[in-house]
């Protein structure tokens, strides 16, 4: 998060709002930032010297204190790009702690398919509403924020498909 | 209380459809019902019996049991000449690949369904001409199918499937040899015919990304209908 | 290696050449049809005539170049599959020496049985020409204690035979690599190997004009020549044209030209020899019609005689008949090929909604389409200088070329549209749903 904010200040000095708004537009498809991080973000930022106060405005309405970024942050940027991502680690999604629960709770079988099932109808669902815009109309991060959705339910949807296939060949019951 | 609007006889009806090759079950007893303007999906593992039900429901293999109804007529009571009349004018066929006529210039290759009809050639390939423009292919309308990528050719194969405004589309894997631009813009050609002719497309696939572009989903699992479900 | 043949004919007065055919499968399923030929001594009366010797020569010719070319159809049928075969193979790790080892074996193997065959084959035909004829017209001659000992040379010989044509034809394997796709033109000939076919052949068309009524051999020969040197230049069948074009707008023609673009290659083969039977016949029912209705001022033959040289234009005219069957044979091959080849996009032009009759009336007009304008163009070519030379003198004989032409080329489409019917299990094969699935 922290890494996300000095991105999103890199664009121009901007305030808390201004932040907030920016990182809904980038990223559609996640949970909307709550107000509450962004500035708890920046009063991090500024206490660790990433970031500074440049302004302090008041146009007419509530106070607002306008954030850029230092040199110091840009350098914690830079550092952060060139590091790649750790690879995502499975198995502390809803989706599979679900089926898991399923698949150690219930009868062999049954119930722990309609589980797989039903999220698959859930997944396809939403997979259906992403692609649903129209891909002309948003710009290239958009889009690929999009794709990068529609991949990582079709990801799980094959999970799924794997699951069930598993569920049919019935394995040695764990120790509990 | 307004009246609730008529439902429309479905497009297509299969009942209790079950086939075998050479005793390994392909199909056991699936019904399905496809109505005009909807966009199915059936899907399933490969092997799970997808182009057998395609291709009964196409008329191009008779099932042991069970009945077929497309377009209001059961397909077992047409001899084959009937049922490859009704395809040509009623039905529109894409497969995966390697549907075109080798040698035989797109435009002729699309135009065949018209000609087939005892259509005049000049106006069959206008029409041919149109049907390729609308799927961007109008440079390429005298080319023969060997000498156009992967992706034209599924797309003039489209264009041809297209060409007779058909009331029912069936797809099979249309766009397994395509990426995922390519795929998507034939997707968007099929889906046409039902968003915005109202025909019924059967789309058989196992790419979750098309499966999830239709209304609803059937999914096949060893000859029958496991799970289906509304995605609207 | 007709023509090789055919000088020896001429050189060894009482030498004939019999063209034997064996038709089996082999260990792939591909239909193979083999070509034996054998010396033997003596044979009917025309040969003793020293006038008819040309005539004889000529049928040989006729007889020997559709068998060889129905040979190398055969060596080309299943070449689709057997190319597709070998690009795997060569996937795989098969080297081209690998491959060329696994061809020349695979011929080997073929033209022995081949050869097994050719005794049986012989001994048919031997029991149609000899004992079931009468005696004058006995067109083969006792069998002999040496053909006994000639047989197994003779597999000997076509086994090796077979193992080098294996090993020179050309593979998968010959391109740049297992994934390249087939070169559009191969090795192109050189422009001096071009000007000297075609010098080589006007001079014997020339030739073979001035002395016309012995000088068919070279006539025949040059013209066949002349389409050879013009294919070699332009890469194109003569017939054909560039592009076989549909004539008529009907989805028939269409698809029927598209076929004939598609296996170019072999109808060209096929078509000129159709040709040079169509040549034959032309000349042979000019001289029929010279001879019942001789010129003011020719000889008058006596019936003896004149039956003597009808049934000898008979027999030439049912030899070309037989090529031009054989002839016919190998474009049939040629066309179950490209089926099988192309079995794919035939089903789904099935799964669109054309009938079975349509697909059937495709190969039909395929044929016919190969077939018909050489024979015709070969019969009129053979037949109006003679023909023309008639009726200057007012005799109707000269209108027998026409005539030939007309029935010559009928029954070429009868025949077509007969072999066609007779494609239709092959074609229904070709439609099966199963299709729908292979590469």
């Amino acid at each position: 998060m922290t890494e996300l904010h000095l991105a999103l200040l890199l664009r121009g000095p901007a305030h808390g709002y201004e932040v907030k708004q920016a990182y809904d537009r980038w990223f559609p498809d996640a949970k909307p930032l709550a107000f509450g991080q962004v500035y708890a973000t920046l009063g991090r930022l500024v206490r660790d010297g990433l970031a500074e106060v440049v302004e302090t405005r008041s146009e007419g309405g509530p106070e607002r204190t306008v954030y850029a970024v230092t040199d110091e942050g840009r350098e914690r940027l830079r550092a952060w790009l060139a590091e790649p991502a750790p690879p995502a680690v499975a198995g502390t999604e809803d989706v599979v702690r679900k089926t898991v629960v399923a698949l150690r709770t219930s009868a062999p079988g049954r119930a722990a398919r309609a589980v797989a099932l039903d999220q698959r109808t859930a997944h396809l669902r939403r997979m259906r509403e992403l692609q649903a815009r129209d891909p002309a109309a948003d710009d290239v991060a958009t889009r690929l924020a999009h794709r990068y959705a529609v991949l990582h339910l079709d990801a799980d949807l094959r999970w799924l498909d794997e699951a069930v296939e598993a569920l049919d060949s019935p394995t040695p019951e764990e120790p509990r | 209380m307004t009246a609730a609007p008529p439902i429309p006889d479905p497009s297509l009806e299969l009942r209790a459809v079950a086939h075998s090759y050479a005793r390994t079950p392909a199909l056991r007893g699936v019904s399905l019902t496809l109505h005009p303007g909807e966009v199915v999906a059936v899907t399933g593992p490969s092997g799970c019996g997808k182009s057998t039900l395609l291709h009964a429901a196409a008329g191009l293999l008779t099932p042991q049991a069970g009945s077929v109804t497309l377009l209001g007529r059961d397909l077992a009571r047409l001899d084959e000449t009937e049922r490859a009349v009704l395809r040509r004018r009623e039905v529109g066929i894409v497969l995966q690949y390697g549907q075109l006529v080798p040698d035989l210039p797109l435009r002729d290759n699309v135009a065949l369904p018209l000609l087939l009809d005892g259509g005049d050639l000049a106006a069959a390939r206008t029409a041919a001409h149109d049907a390729l423009a609308r799927v961007g292919l109008a440079d390429a309308a005298g080319a023969v199918p060997q000498e156009v990528s992967g992706g034209q050719a599924q797309r003039a194969a489209v264009a041809r499937a297209l060409l007779t405004s058909p009331r029912v589309l069936l797809a099979d894997e249309p766009v397994a040899s395509l990426d995922a631009t390519g795929g998507r813009q034939v997707l968007d050609l099929l889906l046409d015919v039902a968003r915005r002719d109202g025909g019924a497309v059967l789309l058989v696939t196992h790419d979750n990304t098309a499966a999830a572009l239709a209304d609803r989903e059937v999914r096949l699992r060893d000859g029958a209908v496991e799970h289906e479900a509304v995605l609207r | 290696m007709a023509l090789l043949v055919a000088v020896a004919v001429l050189t060894v007065h009482d030498t004939v050449l019999s063209g034997v055919t064996s038709y089996y499968r082999d260990a792939d399923g591909r239909q193979v049809v083999e070509v034996g030929r054998e010396p033997v001594g003596g044979l009917a009366p025309f040969l003793a005539e020293p006038g008819l010797r040309p005539g004889t020569a000529i049928a040989a010719v006729l007889l020997a170049t559709p068998f060889l070319a129905l040979a190398v159809q055969a060596l080309r049928v299943g070449g689709v599959l057997e190319q597709r075969r070998e690009r795997q193979l060569s996937l795989a790790g098969a080297a081209p020496a690998d491959l060329r080892r696994l061809r020349a074996a695979r011929t080997a193997a073929a033209f022995t049985r081949g050869g097994f065959w050719v005794a049986p084959a012989y001994l048919v035909l031997w029991v149609l020409l000899h004992p079931a004829l009468p005696p004058g017209a006995r067109l083969l001659p006792r069998l002999q204690a040496e053909l006994l000992v000639a047989w197994p040379v003779l597999v000997l010989l076509l086994r090796w035979g077979g193992a080098a044509l294996g090993a020179l034809t050309p593979g998968a394997a010959h391109r740049r690599g297992p994934l390249d796709a087939a070169p559009a033109t191969s090795n192109a000939p050189s422009r001096a190997h071009v000007a000297g076919l075609l010098a080589l052949g006007l001079v014997l068309v020339a030739g073979g004009w001035w002395w016309l009524p012995l000088g068919v051999v070279p006539l025949a020969v040059g013209a066949a020549l002349v389409l050879l040197a013009v294919r070699a230049a332009t890469r194109r069948s003569v017939f054909t044209g560039p592009r076989p074009r549909a004539r008529g707008g009907t989805a028939v023609a269409l698809l029927a030209a598209a076929q004939r673009r598609g296996g170019l290659a072999a109808a060209t083969g096929t078509s000129a020899v159709l040709f040079v039977c169509g040549l034959s016949f032309g000349y042979t029912s000019a001289m029929a019609g010279s001879l019942l209705f001789p010129p003011r001022g020719g000889t008058e033959y006596d019936s003896e005689r004149l039956t003597f040289y009808l049934s000898g234009a008979g027999l030439a005219a049912a030899v070309g008949a037989v090529a031009a069957a054989v002839a016919l044979a190998s474009l049939l091959l040629g066309l179950t090929d490209h089926l099988a080849g192309t079995r794919r996009a035939v089903a789904s032009t099935a799964a669109l909604g054309t009938p079975l009759r349509t697909l059937v009336a495709v190969q039909a007009r395929c044929l016919v389409r190969s077939a018909v304008p050489p024979v015709v163009a070969g019969t009129l070519l053979g037949g109006l200088p003679l023909g023309i030379a008639l009726l200057a003198t007012s005799s109707p004989g000269g209108l027998a070329p026409l005539l030939a032409a007309l029935v010559g080329g009928a029954a070429v489409a009868l025949a077509c549209h007969l072999l066609a019917r007779a494609l239709t299990g092959r074609v229904r094969a070709a439609t099966g749903l199963e299709n729908l699935r292979v590469p």
